[in-house]
């Protein structure tokens, strides 16, 4: 054994192996020792009950199919099984089943229950059979049926635990009190009678339903009854976690709502239509009417009313685009026209009327006033004239020559720039002070000279360079210069 | 027996075999002894068997209900005393000391006598409805006990059916049944009303399943049935063969109905919880009365464990026509339809497992033969919507799981293809793949079932 082992050591089969499948005529030297295969592959367990599985018929059928797969013995043994091959006649079949069926071509679709297929749940057997026979009763035997039907529910409704306490059934007039109004009991005189026979066969049954019925399940009792069947299942509440119960809860609340707003959109819709509708035919009769009252007051001479012509104007107006947007039930509405209408019909609120009013007033009041609101972090430009030197107006006797100008530096700061201030004449007491600066004339420079810019800009460094790109030059903005006074006809106007 | 007959057979006793008699008679039941098995097809053979019930008929002379030891329980059946041999000694039951142990049900009787730690009656097999097996704990002290004795006693004086609670559902409690043109023998008990039971033929209705003990009640019943066939949609069709797939919430009576009556050919079947969970896929054969119900097999609705199929049956009136293997084929038909793999829960009946083996071994072979490359049991299992595990036994069975060459191959026997062949020429119908119209349950359809 453990030296086969050795030689033959076999894969675990799984199941996405590979197999290549050949018939045994293909493969004449395969050597087969049975033993290894079995312990690639589990045990083969048939799944029937241990003691059913040595029962001798399942052992000689399942003995008969191993040996058809490999000696070809072509036995096949069946399980015996009880017989079942009686028949009952053919004329008694055809009396109970009739030859009605007609076979639908589509797939049948079909959902009544047995409970609906069938009549009467009360069926008569031999001795109810003999028992209206006998009698003289002119009962057909559907009737009979349904009568004892009618006893058997009304019992089992009014006294349903006849046959545990066997209290006899009371009489039929006592009985007759339980029967309600509808019930066909009353119609049928014999009644009585057949009640009497009813109370018999419940009596002989101790008090059980003349037709038996299955054993259900009595919670009371913990019997073992191999009778008692279909027991009610506890079903398992399926796991609901917090969260899934809100979100389901939220769904549904969605639902509602959803559905909720479209039956209220729909009523509304249908509200409107109906409205549109009435307000159609008001508009047609007040136009009727107006053609009259105009035909009238034509007739009679009347000067005829400005309003009048102008309503019937504007009205037939209307009237060319109205019935285009409310025909039919259609719920599609133009909206181009809706548009047009609301503009139109818009009735303005007076809080809204108010308010146009005071922009209309601002509007005037500004009206000479330049909005320049669009652009707020601009200074405000000053007026050309302003923004030349001018003689102070109180002043104006020290100097004839000396100018003001009022200017708005950076950050908002206010200066006020001087000209033609000439300095006390250079021969006074420093005269002679060695300042070589006195000999020098005065030049005339123009600060916009190209010469005088490019070294300003050299002088500086990029960042101000940048920051100079927007913000306009202002030569006396730089306190380390030296101010040199500009002359009066140099006018550098504020940007 | 007559008393000629009587004092011929006491003749050729010997004193002690006479003696033996006598005991058997005071208490037969669970004694055994061999017993003439008469029947159609064979010889009748004499067979150890086990008595599991007496009755008395016809004053003095006495039936007993014997089980065929190592054979099924639905050989079960009444046997007059003459048939009982007293020539080859009795076994008579130990004598239990605890006389008032109940034993269980569904055990053969070779265990059962002997076993007395048997405490725990087994009400259901584990192939019930629900797919667990509810083990129902006894309470000695609490349950109305028989002795032997008494249980005789109640017999022979009143005939009634206050046995010991076990030994009822291991005798057939029918007789046969009437159904449609057919008059067919029970196999094993099934709980239709008490007052039923032992009567000799139940009367059921073709198309709507109700039963009645008496013909004229039938007769009654059929003026006003119009069901022509099983109340739900048709979802398979193919010359005359239809499945009906009908839902056990929807039609609980129906679905009750022929549960009752299947569980008269089922062992293990068990109606110890409602129809409800689950659907039931009815074959039916048409002609011009209507769709007559030949098989069903029923199916979870939810089945936690991968069944495809809970409880199948071909009603013995038409079994041997291979129809069993179209419900087998159906049934993997639904499975293939729904993705996945099924197996049939398990215990397996005897007749089932042959079934099953069967249908698996042609089915797969058929895969084999007409495969033309390599193949892996995954390729087999999502083609034949049959489980790996199933697939590899199979294989196995049929030996064609071979070593060659340092791999694993498939090598078919001749004999296997032979039998294949054979079985092949002798099928006469088959199961349509296109003729399905049906769609599996959705995830939320399953929550409100």
């Amino acid at each position: 054994m453990t030296n086969m082992v050795s030689r033959f050591r076999v894969k675990k089969l799984s199941p996405k192996h590979p197999l290549p499948i050949y018939k045994e005529s293909q493969l004449p030297d395969l050597i087969d020792p049975a033993n290894i295969i079995q312990r690639a592959v589990p045990q083969v367990e048939t799944g029937v009950e241990k003691e059913e599985e040595e029962e001798h018929d399942l052992q000689a059928a399942i003995s008969a199919a191993q040996a058809a797969v490999t000696t070809g013995a072509k036995v096949e043994t069946y399980i015996p099984t009880p017989d079942a091959s009686n028949r009952i006649d053919n004329k008694l079949y055809t009396q109970l089943y009739k030859k009605k069926y007609k076979e639908p071509s589509t797939l049948i679709r079909f959902s009544s229950t047995v409970e609906e297929s069938t009549g009467c749940p009360y069926v008569m057997d031999e001795e109810d059979d003999q028992f209206l026979k006998s009698t003289a009763m002119a009962l057909s035997e559907d009737d009979f049926e349904k009568l004892m039907w009618e006893f058997e529910s009304i019992a089992t409704h009014q006294f349903p635990h006849l046959h545990v306490d066997q209290s006899p059934i009371p009489e039929f007039e006592d009985f007759l009190m339980l029967v309600p109004e509808s019930s066909i009991i009353h119609k049928w005189t014999v009644a009585s009678q057949l009640f009497e026979h009813w109370r018999g066969r419940r009596s002989r049954r101790a008090m059980k339903c003349i037709i038996p019925t299955l054993a259900y399940e009595d919670i009371s009792k913990h019997e073992i009854d191999p009778y008692v069947c279909f027991r009610r299942r506890e079903t398992k509440p399926v796991r609901k976690t917090r969260r899934s119960d809100q979100q389901s809860l939220e769904r549904l609340r969605k639902l509602r709502s959803e559905m909720e707003t479209a039956r209220n959109l729909l009523e509304m819709v249908l509200r409107r239509e109906k409205l549109r509708k009435e307000g159609l035919l008001m508009e047609h009769t007040v136009f009727e009417k107006t053609c009259r009252i105009r035909d009238q007051q034509r007739a009679l001479g009347i000067k005829e009313d400005e309003e009048l012509t102008q309503m019937l104007l504007s009205k037939k107006k209307r009237k060319i685009t109205l019935p285009d947007s409310s025909a039919g039930t259609t719920i599609k509405i133009p909206l181009h026209r809706l548009k047009r209408d609301a503009f139109d019909k818009l009735e303005k609120s007076p809080l809204q009327l108010q308010i146009e009013s005071e922009l209309a007033k601002r509007r005037e009041r500004d009206a000479d006033y330049e909005d320049i609101t669009e652009n707020p972090y601009q200074p405000f430009p000053r007026s050309i004239p302003n923004m030349f030197f001018q003689p102070l107006p109180s002043t104006s006797s020290p100097s004839p020559k000396l100018r003001f100008r009022r200017r708005m530096g950076r950050g908002g700061r206010m200066f006020i720039d001087r000209t033609g201030h000439l300095p006390p004449s250079p021969h006074t007491k420093f005269a002679f002070d060695g300042d070589s600066e006195l000999d020098e004339s005065e030049e005339e420079f123009d600060m916009m000279d190209d010469r005088f810019l490019h070294r300003q800009v050299e002088a500086l460094d990029e960042n101000d360079l940048r920051s100079l790109l927007t913000v306009p030059f202002f030569p006396n903005m730089d306190p380390t210069r030296k101010k040199k006074p500009l002359p009066a006809d140099v006018l550098l106007p504020c940007p | 027996m007559s008393d000629n007959a009587e004092s011929s057979l006491e003749s050729r006793l010997t004193k002690e075999q006479l003696e033996d008699m006598n005991k058997f008679i005071q208490k037969p039941v669970n004694s055994k002894l061999f017993v003439e098995k008469i029947s159609n097809n064979h010889p009748s053979e004499w067979r150890k068997a086990e008595i599991l019930w007496a009755r008395e008929v016809n004053d003095s002379k006495f039936e007993y209900y014997v089980h065929y030891v190592e054979f099924n329980k639905r050989l079960d059946e009444w046997v007059p005393m003459d048939r009982l041999d007293f020539t080859r000694g009795i076994e008579f039951p130990k004598p239990d000391t605890k006389k008032k142990k109940q034993l269980g049900v569904g055990s053969t009787a070779s265990t059962a006598v002997d076993d007395d730690d048997l405490a725990e009656q087994v009400v259901l097999g584990a192939e019930d409805e629900d797919g667990e097996s509810t083990v129902v704990e006894q309470d000695n002290s609490a349950e109305p006990t028989f002795s032997k004795d008494q249980e005789i006693e109640k017999l022979r004086t009143s005939g009634s059916m206050t046995q010991c609670v076990s030994e009822i559902a291991r005798v057939k409690n029918l007789n046969k049944i009437q159904m449609g043109q057919f008059e067919v023998e029970s196999w094993y008990f099934s709980p239709y009303p008490q007052e039923y039971a032992y009567c000799d033929t139940l009367y059921i209705c073709e198309f709507c399943m109700l039963y009645y003990a008496s013909a004229k009640q039938l007769e009654r019943h059929r003026r006003q049935c119009q069901l022509q066939h099983p109340p739900g949609n048709e979802i398979y069709r193919h010359q005359d063969i239809s499945f009906f797939e009908i839902d056990g919430r929807k039609q609980r009576l129906w679905c009750r109905n022929l549960c009752l009556l299947s569980k008269l050919f089922l062992d293990h079947k068990t109606l110890y919880y409602d129809v409800d969970p689950f659907m039931f896929y009815c074959m039916t054969q048409r002609d011009s009365y209507g769709c007559h119900l030949i098989g069903y097999f029923s199916k979870e609705k939810e089945s936690s464990e991968n069944y495809n199929v809970a409880c199948i049956l071909t009603l013995p009136q038409y079994q041997r026509h291979g129809f069993g293997k179209l419900l087998i084929g159906f049934s993997y038909l639904l499975s293939k339809t729904e993705g996945r793999t099924g197996s049939p829960e398990k215990p397996l009946s005897d007749l089932g497992l042959l079934s099953y083996r069967a249908y698996w071994q042609d089915t797969i072979v058929d895969y084999l033969l007409a495969a033309s490359a390599d193949v892996t049991i995954d390729d087999i299992a999502l083609h034949t919507s049959i489980t790996t595990q199933d697939i590899l036994h199979t294989l196995q069975n049929i030996g064609a799981l071979k070593y060659y060459r340092g791999q694993h191959i498939i090598c078919l026997g001749d004999k296997v293809i032979e039998q294949w062949e054979r079985s092949k020429a002798k099928r006469k119908r088959t199961i349509e793949p296109d003729k399905l119209d049906w769609k599996p349950l959705s995830a939320s359809q399953l929550r409100f079932y």
